[in-house]
């Protein structure tokens, strides 16, 4: 029955690698970039928390109400500014400026905390939990995130499809110039969307930073799942992404039944697996090939 | 019919017929240079101290890596962070052959065609990508291949282990023997490159980064010269991995497969100059100089270093060689083709013949 | 603005794609009300003048003046707002979109007009019913009438057109261009360009002939023999044609 729980725990991990997941996607469906700096913008963002919660008084579990509108508003200031003057270059310096933003930001904050882990202590609140039966214990934490994540998903295909800023962002994404020829500043709506793809990671961060112990160096892991996440459930799907998330955490939690040192390596399996047979993904619209 | 008042395109005189030169301007007396070089380097050992032999022989192992990370982006267009994958997969194989009894220094070159090897079925995966999904997906393998050597008990498993068998040399032999095959290395690798960029591949190589569905129409290769360009890269970390398993001694998964190889290796590149022989070198020299000025302060290289790669990429893409190039027109790696009149006439690289002027009468 | 003084303005423009020069020192006046056709073949710039007018090339030299207003140095966005609005060549619809909101992007920065969603139904009465297809699924001609719907709910004061018949049956063609005196009759002024000359002497009121980059011919269809035409189209003089 402790399959039955991995299985179960898989798909609870699911929803915080589906959170991490969507901006990148974002990202990638309008802009055409890869962020390699996605993971380390979630480490920060657990770190700014740490940095704010003494100073606002506000309860460590509502953090983020906090740090998620200062992230829309820096990913909006660093769209316009750096990205959009890489992407204005070609989609390879974008990649590249991404990563050196990355280890700039990875050894930035080691020089400013230490390299030890750190965690958001929201208390007791993480250790409820019910047990339906003996073996299978669901979190209340990772049943909330699950649905943050539901409800995200959800939130942000409606926007799309249901609202005017929604269809710029899709015709923009379609088709850049000839957004322009009927009115719109692309450099703004690309804006937005870097805005929400931020506040969503940084979303993911502060989830990710309750349940567990965040350091300088975690980044580069969050990165690998959010992408893996993504090409498994298809390049081009939001939802595909949760599909996504929840295969690759129920991958890495059988993995580690068979052996603890194994729960990585069982995505990485999974993920190549997806790679040699359907590069599509699961839902995929598209290939990046 | 034409007029006898159109113009007529001006026919070629005899003996200045338009010549195809590899440089622009005579650049042979480079090579006798270059070779100099080497030799004053091999001699090294001899002259400076055991500390600064110590950095050159990391300043070699670094320009492999960046030459290699070169080759594949700067003039394959494949930009991978993933070649930590050869590195440590060439120092474990190194591990390996010396646990076996085999010298680790003869290892060297078995490493690197092992990796060679490797990367054949690894390509066969990752090529399904492009941009950067590519790029991520070469980092997964890198993962991927550390989280395997990790749970090997016998490799060390995630602590590591010596490498056996060089503890029968003299300190000063060792440091000799080291040197001199990280100076092999970084030689062979990079007259490597060179030797592959003269070649046809180069001409494909450039043709497809100009223009990539141009040069399929031309019959180029694509699929065959990337993939055989990401295998040369392969051979390369790999004998930059085994370099480093034999210099230091010691392995160690959390090291060798660590991703800080491709940032140094992507930095080094974009800073000295991306798609160019020289660049990598240069660049170098930059990483080392920033590394020894500031070893005290932690860190602070690489943010300095990282801040300064993204500017660079945004603002000064060629990077320094590429950007001080651009004027002068050398190349001390010459790779390109110059089209000028032949060098009997005059100044070599002039501009090619003016166009004849378009027919004001048609012949239709 | 009195009909009959120059609503649009280019002097002198110069274009450069890289190192080739694609417009060379064009200079054309569209008046309140006009019908302005640029012919000439393959390659001769048309598209690019249309294309640096809509904002989406740099030009070299030279100025793009609309009413007044020197729009030279404009974002496309900008000179959408001030009132030129480009057909582009292919159409260029946003195909993951349905038809509907193809025309609801178009309205996005519209100015005041007699045109909006509802007017490019009434013109266009099949789009009704198709209204919620995606736009990827509609035919040729019918993503042609969809993209000129989408620049007309802007209402812009200059229409620019950029081959229409490309890649169209004869019969959708015709209709299209069968629906210009509607618009200029609702007090939009057109700017097209078209390798069909027929097809542009026919409803053009005034005509400019390119020929790699530089103007060969300029006025009124009426006024213009064939023989004129085909000169300054294909760049044969006319003492050579005699000579043949």
């Amino acid at each position: 029955m402790s399959w039955l729980n991995a299985i179960i725990q898989g798909i609870l991990t699911g929803g915080f690698y589906a959170l991490f997941a969507c901006g990148l996607s974002l990202l990638f469906g309008v802009m055409g970039i890869i962020n390699l700096a996605h993971g380390d913008l979630a480490v920060i963002a657990g770190y700014v928390a740490v940095l704010l919660i003494p100073e606002t008084h506000v309860p460590v579990v509502w953090s983020f109400v906090v740090v998620v509108p200062i992230f829309a508003v820096g990913g909006y200031i660093l769209q316009r500014t750096l990205l959009q003057a890489s992407l204005d270059r070609d989609p390879f310096t974008t990649l590249l400026v991404t990563f050196g933003l990355s280890v700039v930001a990875e050894n930035a904050l080691l020089e400013a905390f230490s390299s030890n882990g750190q965690s958001l202590n929201i208390g007791s609140l993480i250790a409820y939990s019910f047990n339906p039966t003996t073996s299978i214990s669901l979190s209340y934490f990772s049943l909330t995130v699950l649905g943050v994540a539901v409800v995200v998903l959800g939130a942000l295909q409606l926007f799309l499809s249901r609202t005017g800023t929604g269809r710029l962002i899709r015709a923009v994404a379609d088709d850049k110039e000839a957004a322009q020829l009927v009115g719109v500043n692309y450099r703004h709506i690309f804006g937005i969307a870097a805005a929400i793809a931020f506040a969503t990671v940084a979303l993911a961060g502060i989830a990710s930073g309750m349940y567990t112990e965040f350091a300088p160096t975690s980044g580069p892991a969050n990165l690998l799942f959010a992408f893996e996440s993504v090409v498994i459930g298809g390049i081009g799907s939001l939802w595909g992404t949760l599909v996504g998330g929840i295969v690759l955490g129920v991958a890495q939690q059988i993995g580690a039944q068979i052996n603890p040192a194994y729960q990585v390596l069982a995505g990485h399996i999974v993920f190549l697996a997806v790679l040699a047979v359907r590069p599509r993904g699961l839902f995929g619209l598209r290939t990046s090939s | 019919m034409t007029t006898g008042a159109a113009p007529v395109p001006p026919t070629a005189e005899a003996g200045s017929l338009p010549g195809v030169t590899r440089s622009a301007r005579p650049t042979a007396w480079l090579g006798g240079l270059g070779v100099g070089v080497v030799v004053l380097l091999a001699f090294m050992p001899s002259i400076v101290s055991q500390a600064d032999t110590s950095i050159l022989l990391n300043f070699f192992i670094l320009l492999t890596m960046s030459s290699m990370w070169n080759l594949l982006a700067g003039y394959a267009g494949m930009v991978s962070i993933g070649q930590q994958a050869f590195v440590g997969l060439g120092a474990y194989t190194v591990l390996v052959l010396a646990d076996g009894g085999f010298s680790p220094v003869a290892a060297i070159p078995i490493a690197a065609l092992v990796c060679a090897a490797l990367s054949v079925p690894i390509s066969l995966l990752v090529f399904r990508l492009r941009g950067g999904y590519f790029a991520i997906a070469t980092w997964v393998v890198a993962d991927a291949a550390s989280l395997v050597i990790s749970s090997i008990g016998s490799l060390g498993g995630g602590t590591g282990k010596p490498v056996p068998g060089m503890s029968g040399l003299s300190p000063k032999s060792f440091e000799q023997v080291t040197y001199w095959a990280a100076l092999a290395v970084v030689v062979v690798a990079v007259g490597m490159t060179y030797a592959l960029l003269r070649s046809r591949l180069g001409l494909v190589l450039a043709a497809v980064r100009d223009n990539e569905v141009g040069a399929r129409s031309a019959g180029a290769r694509v699929v065959t010269a990337r993939r055989i360009v990401y295998l040369v890269a392969a051979l390369g970390c790999g004998a930059a991995g085994a370099l480093l398993a034999v210099s230091q001694l010691n392995v160690q998964p959390a090291s060798v497969f660590n991703v800080q190889w491709s940032a140094e290796m992507i930095f080094v590149t974009m800073i000295g100059g991306i798609g160019t022989i020289e660049g990598p070198i240069l660049g170098s020299v930059v990483f080392f100089l920033l590394q020894q000025n500031l070893a005290h302060e932690g860190a602070w290289y690489l943010i300095i270093f990282g801040a300064l790669a993204v500017v660079i990429a945004i603002w000064a893409p060629r990077g320094l060689w590429g950007t001080a190039t651009a004027k002068l027109r050398v190349q001390l790696f010459p790779v390109g083709y110059h089209v000028g009149r032949t060098r009997r006439r005059g100044r070599p690289g002039s501009a090619p013949p003016a166009p004849p002027a378009p027919p004001v009468a048609s012949t239709a | 603005m009195s009909a009959g003084s120059a609503l649009l303005e280019v002097d002198g423009l110069t274009v450069h794609h890289g190192q080739l020069c694609a417009v060379r020192e064009v200079s054309l006046s569209v008046r309140v009300g006009e019908t302005y056709a640029i012919i000439g073949a393959n390659g001769a710039g048309k598209s690019t003048l249309l294309r640096t007018i809509a904002g989406l090339h740099r030009a070299t030299s030279g100025r793009v003046v609309l009413d007044g207003a020197d729009l030279t140095h404009a974002r496309p966005d900008a000179r959408l707002a001030a009132g030129i609005a480009l057909v582009p060549e292919g159409r260029r619809l946003f195909p993951s979109l349905t038809v509907e909101e193809n025309l609801l992007v178009g309205a996005y920065r519209a100015r005041k007009g007699p045109f909006d969603v509802a007017r490019v139904y009434e013109l266009f009465d099949w789009m009704v019913s198709r209204r919620r297809q995606r736009a990827s699924q509609l035919s040729g001609g019918e993503q042609q009438a969809v993209a000129i719907g989408r620049a007309l709910v802007a209402n812009p004061r200059v229409l620019l057109l950029d081959e229409l018949s490309l890649g169209l049956a004869p019969v959708v063609v015709q209709r299209i261009y069968a629906l210009l005196p509607e618009l200029t009759a609702s007090g939009v002024t057109v700017l097209l360009v078209e390798q069909d000359v027929g097809q542009a002497t026919r409803v053009a009121t005034h005509v400019q002939c390119l020929l790699e980059g530089s103007t060969t011919l300029m006025g009124v269809p009426g006024d213009l023999s064939r023989a004129q035409i085909e000169a300054a189209y294909f760049g044969v003089s006319h003492d050579e044609e005699a000579e043949r």
